[in-house]
């Protein structure tokens, strides 16, 4: 009698911590947490089918601004992924390395340079540029080695995040519109759009631009400290793991003078490059090449508009296509299928974002529940 | 090691695995005196040296007290037949000398280090400025001090207990490492409540099981403390002390609205921190004094200091109040008032009669006051409460009077209500002197609360306190929430929320425990972005 009562107190406990706990995990997942783009993209690249991804490029904002993969796919057949989050870190590089090979064996990974050329310590310290990605990736022996290296002081509340956005009730329904959409991702098995983001925007500030002047020119800045060991450690795993299969771009940013520094940099994270025998493409150098228009194709320094981001994935794609014989990708039919979905939805975000350019009406247009919905009147 | 981290939480659950596992029934309280000081040895090993002084001191001295008690009782005993009655008296009244030296001298060594620590500086700075003001060149040094954790409580319980070994109210305690238990239980050591020793002595050292119905009673008093002081109260002091850091800039509307959150947040903090320690504390089968009594619905102050802080009254009753207002200069003060021809009078022999519990009544207040902090505006705080509940006894008759005159029945319901605001207008007005940060502003507040009412700018200022108006709501929400549950434990005074939730249905019993713990982590204030608040009386 006694051992039965003991036996139905423990079910009542148990099922009591059980109810808690799958309590508290929806409302770190889907409501008390600091839901956008980046969580949508990230979260967005695990929903992809294991080893159905040929391209992973990683990097930060001028990555799902600047390339889009639903387009890359309809112009050349394969697939990829932006595994980019705003302000991304060199910090991030290594365990979205190892995320993409192991997720996706990709034929290609791109690394995007921005994260290792930040001038200032405290650009890398920030964080919200490390919790961008780490907020939003399982947790895994990855993650758990991610967050040692970042070495926070209070590392319980990279584990459970709610321990830091609990406050964000106060803010509902702000983040809902990205909650919401990335609950429907879940439940659809893909995101629409495979992460691009664009602003309704033509860049027309009249200060110089200096990327014709810098065609030739290799003076070189140090790099942060800081950085500089971490880039070399991020190129070193790749060594010892034979990823052959990297190459590094910066990708086209009009170099004005407050960012002339910044290019200084990137010829010295060039030379660090070459040392280790990676491939380097420059578009702040080559950026004529690319046949981008400074008038026309960016919405401000440092991000292309979505007709900048359509010219540069089909100059690059066809690039990458060409020079690293990236082929058609070999898909099921339902993965052709969701991807056949992705092209209408990119070809109506495309038409959605126009309009709004063309109407003068300045917005930021990511994959968030409300703009999914003015994207399908283009459908 | 705060009682809402979670590292608080852990060494809960680690300690009371321990404590039920531990084989040797008769030793379990070893378990609690081991994590009172690994408890302790968290907030920083120089405090230590502080409360094994307390421990050392105050056992031996009792144990000093005892012998001197029992030696003298033999000493009659043996001269039962040589001595006269007035030898005898005599004796006695040497050997209570003796004893109430000895006592004074643990008061003294641990009153001492407590006034030192805590007063120094409010004195060589109030010294220094009357040798200022006179021209004089005299200064005395103002000293790096600090507090070690407790230390208030500790030593005013340590202190009842030599004073109830003196009065042979208790045994003095031989095991000097049981008598550390008493003196460092973790539950109670940074704001009590302050144990009598007979009370809470033996539940210590006593072997308790686990029990599953203590462990849900106190779990649940934990959740409830958890609540009051994380949702509430750490967020009404966002509020506060955005005012206090920059008093000056504020209206008399801003400040009224400030006085009535910090009552709030006051009783939040403090009886939510109380229920955390009588929560931990029940788990282990010990139950601890109750320090609150739903202290706003008192009728008077007197009332109020009975029902707020019970067991820091309870010490000041028994240990300072009743020596004073019992001694031979107040009862003969008394004697000589009743004496004189006033003293034949209606009036003359009312006021010989309550003055010395009244002036008594004046003293512990002003001392209560100086006990919450070395400034004058404490001073004040003291002088306030003191004065008011000296005048609420000297004129009790001629309130009487004025009901009679007046025809006001003071039973209504509607005269109770008057009342309770009364008395919490009046606890208002004390707490001026504690948000305040200095004496002088204090008084200017009073000030401003007459001439400078203006709601428009009060609610702008309101509303740039750090909290937005969702926060307010939240806030409101738990006064009022706060408010039922007093309502229902005034009405059902002999029983807990607790043993009525019991009574219950499974199914609401456990939504409400889920419900609780939703809410604080929900909207609990806690992380990173987020220092968490002290205890406010930890301060004391």
């Amino acid at each position: 009698m006694k051992k039965k009562k003991y036996i139905m107190r423990t079910i009542k406990i148990l099922s009591l911590l059980l109810v808690l706990v799958t309590c508290v995990w929806f409302l770190q997942e889907f409501v008390l947490c600091h839901a956008d783009h980046n969580r949508e993209r990230i979260k967005g690249f695990y929903l992809e089918d294991k080893d159905s991804i040929d391209v992973v490029i990683i990097g930060a904002s001028e990555v799902y601004s600047a390339f889009s993969s639903c387009y890359a796919y309809e112009k050349f057949g394969y697939t990829s992924y932006p595994l980019a989050t705003q302000s991304n870190i060199i910090t991030n590089y290594k365990t979205q390395l190892k995320s993409a090979v192991k997720q996706q064996h990709p034929k290609l990974i791109i690394i995007e340079l921005n994260g290792v050329l930040y001038g200032r310590d405290q650009d890398l310290e920030k964080e919200a540029n490390f919790r961008n990605y780490a907020d939003n990736i399982p947790l895994d022996g990855d993650k758990i080695e991610l967050i040692s290296s970042y070495a926070p002081e209070n590392e319980l509340e990279y584990y459970l995040p709610i321990i830091k956005y609990h406050s964000l009730w106060d803010d509902f329904p702000k983040g809902f519109k990205w909650n919401l959409s990335i609950i429907q991702d879940r439940l659809r098995g893909y995101n629409y759009l495979k992460g691009a983001k664009s602003q309704t925007k033509i860049y027309n500030n009249k200060e110089k631009i200096y990327n014709d002047e810098l065609k030739n020119n290799y003076t070189k800045n140090l790099l942060n400290k800081k950085s500089e060991q971490e880039f070399r450690d991020f190129l070193e795993y790749c060594k010892s793991e034979n990823l052959n299969n990297i190459v590094f771009v910066r990708f086209p940013h009009l170099v004005v003078k407050s960012t002339l520094n910044r290019f200084y940099r990137g010829n010295t994270a060039e030379e660090i490059i070459n040392e280790y025998g990676y491939d380097y493409i420059n578009f702040e150098r080559n950026f004529s090449d690319t046949g981008l228009d400074k008038n026309t194709d960016f919405y401000n320094v440092e991000h292309l508009n979505i007709y900048g981001q359509k010219k540069f994935t089909e100059y690059f794609g066809k690039y990458i296509q060409d020079k690293y014989n990236i082929t058609k990708s070999e898909l099921t039919p339902s993965q052709k299928e969701e991807w056949d979905t992705c092209v209408k939805y990119y070809d109506a975000f495309s038409k959605y974002n126009i309009s709004l350019i063309e109407n003068k009406e300045f917005k930021e247009v990511g994959e968030d529940y409300k703009n999914i919905k003015e994207i399908q009147k283009f459908l | 090691m705060s009682y809402t981290s979670l590292n608080f939480l852990f060494f809960v659950i680690g300690t009371m695995l321990v404590y039920f596992l531990f084989p040797i029934k008769k030793h379990k309280w070893v378990v609690l005196l081991i994590a009172s000081y690994v408890f302790y040895l968290f907030a920083g090993y120089k405090y230590v040296a502080f409360i094994l002084f307390t421990t050392l001191s105050t056992y031996i001295i009792a144990l000093w007290i005892e012998k001197i008690s029992e030696s003298s009782k033999l000493n009659i005993k043996q001269h039962k037949d040589q001595w006269s009655r007035e030898d005898k008296k005599k004796y006695k009244e040497k050997i209570k000398k003796v004893k109430r030296l000895v006592m004074a001298l643990a008061l003294v060594l641990n009153f001492g280090i407590l006034a030192f620590l805590k007063y120094y500086n409010f004195f060589s700075g109030s010294l220094n400025d009357i040798f200022g003001s006179f021209g004089m060149s005299f200064s005395m040094p103002t000293l790096k001090l600090f507090l070690p954790l407790g230390i208030s409580f500790y030593t005013f319980q340590s202190m009842g207990y030599i004073i109830d070994v003196y009065r042979e109210k208790t045994p003095a305690q031989r095991n000097p490492f049981k008598f550390a238990l008493f003196v460092s239980f973790f539950p109670q050591i940074i704001q009590g409540p302050i144990s009598i020793y007979d009370s809470l002595a033996h539940q210590l050292y006593e072997s308790h099981s686990f029990d599953f119905t203590r462990f849900k009673y106190g779990a649940e008093l934990i959740l409830w403390g958890l609540i009051k002081k994380m949702v509430i109260a750490d967020r009404a002091v966002i509020a506060i002390n955005t005012v206090t850091a920059e008093y000056n800039s504020y209206g008399g509307t801003a400040l009224t609205f400030t006085i009535l959150l910090y009552a709030l947040q006051l009783y939040a903090d403090f009886s939510g921190g109380i229920d955390i320690s009588r929560g931990v504390a029940q788990i282990f089968g010990i139950d601890m004094m109750e320090n609150f009594r739903r202290p706003y619905f008192s009728k008077d102050i007197n009332e109020y200091w009975r029902r707020w802080h019970i067991s820091l009254g309870n010490w000041f009753k028994n240990y300072l109040f009743y020596p004073l207002a019992m001694s031979s200069l107040f009862l003969n003060t008394s004697k000589k008032i009743k004496s004189t021809k006033f003293g034949s009078t209606v009036a003359g022999t009312h006021i010989a009669k309550v003055l010395p519990t009244s002036i008594a009544s004046f003293i512990v207040f002003f001392i209560v006051g100086i006990w919450h902090g070395a400034y004058w505006k404490y001073v004040g705080f003291g002088i306030w409460n003191g004065g008011i509940i000296m005048l609420s006894v000297l004129m009790k008759p001629v309130f009487e009077w004025c009901h009679k005159k007046l025809h006001i029945n003071p039973k209504t319901a509607l005269y109770t209500v008057f009342q309770i605001l009364r008395t919490f207008v009046v606890v208002l007005v004390g707490y001026v002197f504690d948000v305040a940060p200095s004496f002088k502003q204090a008084i200017n507040t009073f000030v401003l609360f007459f001439t400078d009412q203006n709601l428009s700018v009060g609610r702008s200022q309101i509303s740039n306190l750090g909290l937005d108006k969702k926060e307010y709501l939240l806030i409101l929400a738990g006064a009022v929430f706060i408010f039922i549950i007093s309502v229902i434990q005034e009405r059902h005074n002999k029983t807990t929320i607790r043993s009525m939730l019991d009574q219950k249905p499974f199914i609401f019993r456990w939504f409400a425990v889920f419900a609780g713990i939703i809410m604080l982590v929900v909207f609990g204030v806690y992380g990173s972005g987020f220092n968490a608040a002290d205890f406010v009386y930890m301060q004391f």
